[in-house]
């Protein structure tokens, strides 16, 4: 399937795994790489620069498709020394990374200098403008359904992606409630080169995450997830669960909440521990409202050959009622 | 043509649906959404008694001689009780019937020996599965996207309709966030077998809205529209302007439902759009509103988004099929 977005990466299929934290891993972007999309390592998953350098290593030994690195710049208390991973990833010859977050103009611009094309993941059509000034090439834009952080404008991808497409000169990628086939033709219709996913990834044999985790988020609908953080205006969507209903129910106290009434909650350790753990109620889980459209736990490759098959499927259906 | 399950069972060209706006979808309108080759609802809750609804049916018969349909909101306190509305509806002959914002039970097995085609318009998977269940003909799902009441589930439509498209037997058409050629197709794609708009269609010639208010519409993008009425369980989605705001800081201090719904009224809306005044009343808007950029007629906006779906397929899409 041949998209501006195939031909600028070299991949085979228009669908990207982005990145997550704890579950981009060299298992599953290898997976996603050799059943003919794009794997995406996560940086900040990885302890130190050092150890990222080995993980796109043990990537390279799992793939010879090419495959990128997600890096995450977040504003925090005591950030992670982001100018030492982005030096990691140029050095280790890695080709493509997705941004997201508020990546400075200078970190693109040493990408740009190195020959790397950059993916940035963003939640609205202005700072897709933005983030095309300063000379990415590829817009993924994440709509209200994904897991993570939407953003605070609530739009559906439905909306998102042809205004997206409409004010951007450069590809757009469908980010967020994409899960099958059908939504890649939809995705498709309204004007994007590609998909990106998450969730559907995570629910794939390859990530590397207990099982228990997968089966039990598999099982949630469309209704199943919930949005945290809403008071703090950094919006997040996670697996409806324990945990994530009583961060809600703390959020909606008379008077509100600060972000320490939630920290033992929603620490990055305890969401690590829950994956590793299998218990789905121990922590937050990052899930998108396409959990929905979940029924199974496929292989990388039988995810991916399959949703290209109902992708085609349903544009010949979609061409046959409209010739009728 | 254009052939769907949705197009055979209403008799219509074009899978194209304009969902009951109340005080919008009057005979003018309608008849201009038939004429085009779409499927018209006029809305029976916009008028004060059972005759009114009666003159305004013979008066859409005068203006077309295709079909059309009656949208019959199910909710209590209407001047016109849905049941006196439903009597309206069988005695004119209608054929079909969009039910809409309660439990279309009571009136179903009426319409169906009437011979009547239900589509029920509700907001969650489990909703349509009860329509379906209770012999509706069609489900008309509502995404989050969507002008007025999109339910409180807030899914948006790129999850919903492939999520109800594979638990239901009856079509689905998907409405909210719809606007264009693409969002037909995307639809078609997703499983639908047609498309719903309201939002687009307060955008035409053909629409009672004055110039002025047309004009607000115009200028949002998809994020000018905010959600009212959550805090009392009625999430509702309008235009942003000076009162919804007022309306949002009253919910955020508590306010109780009374006040609220002085501002957030139909009865609001209907006085400032008499007056012209597109900051005193709660408009309600669909996201799409951001993807709409023309006031064509009826005609040209039904013959453009036709066009465009199969400009698409035929050229952006083809490729993509082997």
């Amino acid at each position: 399937m041949k998209t501006a977005v195939t031909e600028l990466l070299g991949i085979r299929y228009p669908i990207i795994q982005g990145g997550m934290m704890w579950v981009g891993r060299a298992e599953l972007a290898s997976a996603v790489s050799n059943a003919g999309g794009l794997g995406i390592l996560t940086a900040l998953t990885q302890p130190t620069p050092d150890a990222l350098r080995d993980e796109i290593e043990r990537c390279r030994s799992l793939t010879r498709a090419p495959f990128g690195v997600n890096l995450t710049v977040l504003p925090t208390a005591s950030p992670p020394p982001y100018a030492e991973y982005l030096q990691a990833i140029i050095d280790s010859g890695v080709k493509i990374v997705e941004t997201a977050g508020n990546c400075p103009k200078e970190y693109f611009d040493k990408l740009k200098a190195a020959g790397i094309k950059i993916l940035h993941k963003c939640t609205s059509v202005r700072h897709a403008l933005s983030a095309e000034r300063n000379g990415v090439d590829v817009i993924s834009i994440d709509s209200f359904e994904c897991a993570g952080h939407p953003g605070e404008d609530d739009v559906g991808g439905l909306v998102l992606i042809p205004a997206a497409v409409k004010a951007l000169s450069i590809p757009v990628i469908a980010s967020g409630g994409i899960a099958d086939g059908y939504g890649l033709a939809a995705a498709l219709a309204l004007g994007a080169q590609g998909v990106n996913m998450g969730t559907r990834f995570m629910l794939t044999q390859e990530a590397p995450i207990h099982s228990g985790i997968k089966e039990s988020v598999v099982k949630g609908s469309e209704r199943d997830t919930v949005l945290i953080f809403r008071t703090l205006k950094n919006s997040g969507r996670v697996f409806k669960n324990a945990i994530s209903e009583q961060v809600v129910a703390i959020e909606r106290q008379p008077g509100g909440c600060t972000f320490e009434d939630i920290r033992p909650l929603v620490a990055g350790a305890r969401g690590r521990a829950t994956l590793e753990s299998g218990n789905v109620n121990d922590g937050l889980v990052w899930a998108s409202q396409s959990i929905g459209l979940m029924n199974d736990i496929p292989t990388c490759k039988e995810l991916l050959d399959r949703m290209v098959r109902e992708c085609r499927v349903q544009l010949a259906q979609a061409a046959e009622l409209a010739s009728a | 043509m254009f052939k769907t399950r949705i197009t055979e069972l209403f008799g219509i060209q074009y899978p194209l649906i304009q969902g009951g706006m109340r005080f919008v979808s009057r005979a003018e309108l309608v008849a201009a959404v038939a004429n085009a080759g779409g499927l018209g609802f006029l809305s029976a809750h916009s008028f004060p008694s059972p005759a009114a609804l009666h003159e305004e049916i013979e008066k859409i018969r005068g203006l077309t001689d295709k079909p059309f349909g009656v949208n019959l909101t199910i909710l209590p306190k209407l001047s016109v009780r849905p049941e006196d509305s439903a009597r309206v509806i069988l005695d004119a002959g209608i054929t079909c019937v969009e039910t809409a914002g309660g439990n279309p039970a009571p009136f179903i097995a009426a319409f169906k020996e009437a011979g009547i085609k239900v589509l029920h318009k509700c907001t969650a998977v489990r909703f349509a599965l009860k329509a379906q269940q209770l012999g509706a003909d069609a489900v008309s799902l509502t995404g989050f996207e969507a002008a007025g009441h999109p339910g409180e589930d807030y899914v948006p439509n790129q999850v919903l309709i492939p999520a109800a498209v594979d638990r239901l037997t009856i079509p689905v058409v998907a409405n909210g966030g719809f606007a264009d050629g693409r969002g037909l197709v995307a639809a078609l794609a997703l499983g639908a077998e047609g498309i719903a708009m309201g939002t687009r269609f307060l955008m035409v010639q053909e629409s009672p809205m004055p110039e002025v208010i047309k004009a607000r519409y115009l200028a949002a993008t998809e994020r000018d529209t905010s959600l009212i009425c959550r805090s009392i369980g009625d999430t509702t989605r309008v235009l942003r302007n000076a009162l919804t705001e007022k309306i949002l800081e009253l919910e955020k201090a508590g306010a109780g439902h009374d006040a609220i719904m002085e501002l957030a009224s139909s009865q609001r809306w209907v006085l400032a759009t008499e007056r012209g005044d597109p900051e005193d009343g709660a408009y309600a808007a669909g996201v799409g509103v951001g993807l709409i950029n023309d006031i064509p007629t009826c005609a040209s906006l039904v013959q453009t988004i036709i066009s465009d779906a199969r400009a698409i397929i035929d050229t952006r899409l083809s490729r993509f099929v082997q």
